[in-house]
């Protein structure tokens, strides 16, 4: 019998190769295989928080947002982390608010305009989600029946965004 | 239509197959595993001389790789790859640096179809065409002091850096109140990335001068720059932005 060294390369080498070849394919499918269905916040919504500094108290808030022709009504009665949606089709959203409030007891019910200027900013998210986009708030114009002040705290509205973008003052 | 993919996939079989006759002709028997000891003994003590830290000398060669599996699964599965040369220098059989050159390509088209606020299917894609990238590291043979010279065991660090110019078209951006936005193009996004390996190393010679082995190891990106439009989907070198692990399958050939 003929004894072969540690490393001679005669034990069938095609064999050995072709092995460790398709053991590597293996491996490589599986690492890849892993990503699998979009997992992150695509849609963009801009937060907004309204503070009272005159010691009015905010009852409820409705309000009705458009851009262009389209539109949306949603009434709320929490007044922290209110989010609502801009219209990515467009560069500006208008907000009509008609406000319920008390002023030392008593009840009063007024409206507010404000108008939002932005651009409009792709973004690439993964192969699975797309894309999504991001809102610069460029200005802000508002009536001040009940607001007193508007803050533009983060100008980025962003969809995974964790800040407060606008700060509306009554 | 002949496709580049096959030339690449027809280039590796070929350097696969070109030893195979006559390695298949020798038909010797194979050793049991105490006759392959008793073989590493009396070629090498396992015992060093006192005194003597090293088993090998300082300067033992040099050798380059390919990794062959990006190509082939670029070939038949997927629309991305890198393709990568590597030389590595040996130093003592302990010290091993390296550096590697290549190129890396992704065309890519989301496989799935989004179902996208409208329901409507979109199929978007993101190409990248070939563009360079360098690594540059530095590896350790755990086993240094081995009577078994051709086969290494080895853990490593590597530093990369590459530049990508991408087009991603066709994107669709929808919410449920205002409706679909689209198609959208993002064109001409030059990224440049840096980043890190570590992990480990396998050699195993398979015939004289040709040696098979597999990387195994962690990434992590250091730097980014280009994302303003948001981060590139493939990264020349490094492989999908959003991976941590990394595998590569080379194919060695010790120059001296």
């Amino acid at each position: 019998m003929t004894l072969l060294k540690p490393s001679d390369p005669s034990s069938r080498p095609l064999s050995k190769a072709l092995r460790l070849l398709l053991g590597a394919c293996c491996i490589q499918v599986l690492l890849c295989a892993c990503d699998n269905g979009c997992e992150q916040v695509r849609e963009a919504y801009m937060t907004t928080t309204f503070t009272s500094t005159s010691g009015r108290t905010m009852r409820s808030i409705s309000l009705i947002c458009f851009s262009d022709t389209l539109g949306y009504k949603v009434t709320f009665s929490q007044f922290t982390d209110v989010e609502l949606q801009l219209n990515p089709k467009g560069n500006h959203t208008t907000m009509i608010l008609d406000c319920s409030y008390s002023d030392y007891g008593d009840l009063y019910t007024t409206s507010d305009t404000v108008d939002i200027s932005y651009t409009v900013e792709p973004r690439f998210l993964d192969m699975e989600c797309g894309c999504t986009v991001l809102f610069r708030i460029d200005d802000v114009h508002f009536t001040r029946h009940l607001i007193s002040n508007l803050i533009i705290n983060d100008s980025n509205v962003v969809a995974d965004g964790e800040a407060t973008n606008l700060i509306f003052e009554y | 239509m002949f496709h580049p993919r096959y030339a690449i996939t027809l280039a590796i079989a070929a350097l696969l197959l070109s030893n195979s006759p006559m390695l298949l002709a020798q038909g010797r028997s194979i050793p049991v595993s105490s006759e392959v000891k008793a073989e590493e003994q009396k070629e090498l003590p396992d015992v060093l001389p006192e005194g003597q830290k090293y088993r090998y000398r300082f300067f033992n060669g040099l050798n380059v790789s390919v990794d062959i599996l990006d190509p082939l699964l670029y070939t038949f599965y997927f629309e991305h790859a890198s393709f990568e040369a590597q030389v590595m220098a040996d130093f003592h059989h302990r010290f091993f640096p390296m550096a590697s050159f290549g190129m890396g390509i992704a065309d890519e088209t989301s496989d799935n179809g989004l179902e996208y606020g409208t329901g409507k299917k979109q199929e978007f894609n993101f190409k990248s065409n070939l563009a360079p990238f360098g690594k540059i590291g530095f590896a350790y043979n755990i086993d240094y002091n081995s009577t078994r010279p051709n086969d290494l065991y080895l853990v490593f660090l590597r530093y990369g850096l590459s530049y990508n110019k991408a087009d991603i078209s066709n994107l669709y951006y929808a919410d449920e109140l205002w409706g679909s936005l689209g198609p959208i193009s993002i064109n001409d996004q030059e990224y440049t990335t840096q980043w890190v390996e570590v992990g480990g190393m396998v050699k195993v010679q398979i015939v004289k001068h040709i040696s098979l082995g597999w990387d195994l190891y962690f990434k992590a990106k250091i730097t980014q720059s280009g994302t303003q439009y948001g981060t590139p989907f493939f990264v020349p070198g490094y492989g999908p932005n959003k991976s941590h692990i990394g595998f590569s399958f080379r194919i060695f050939y010790d120059i001296f």
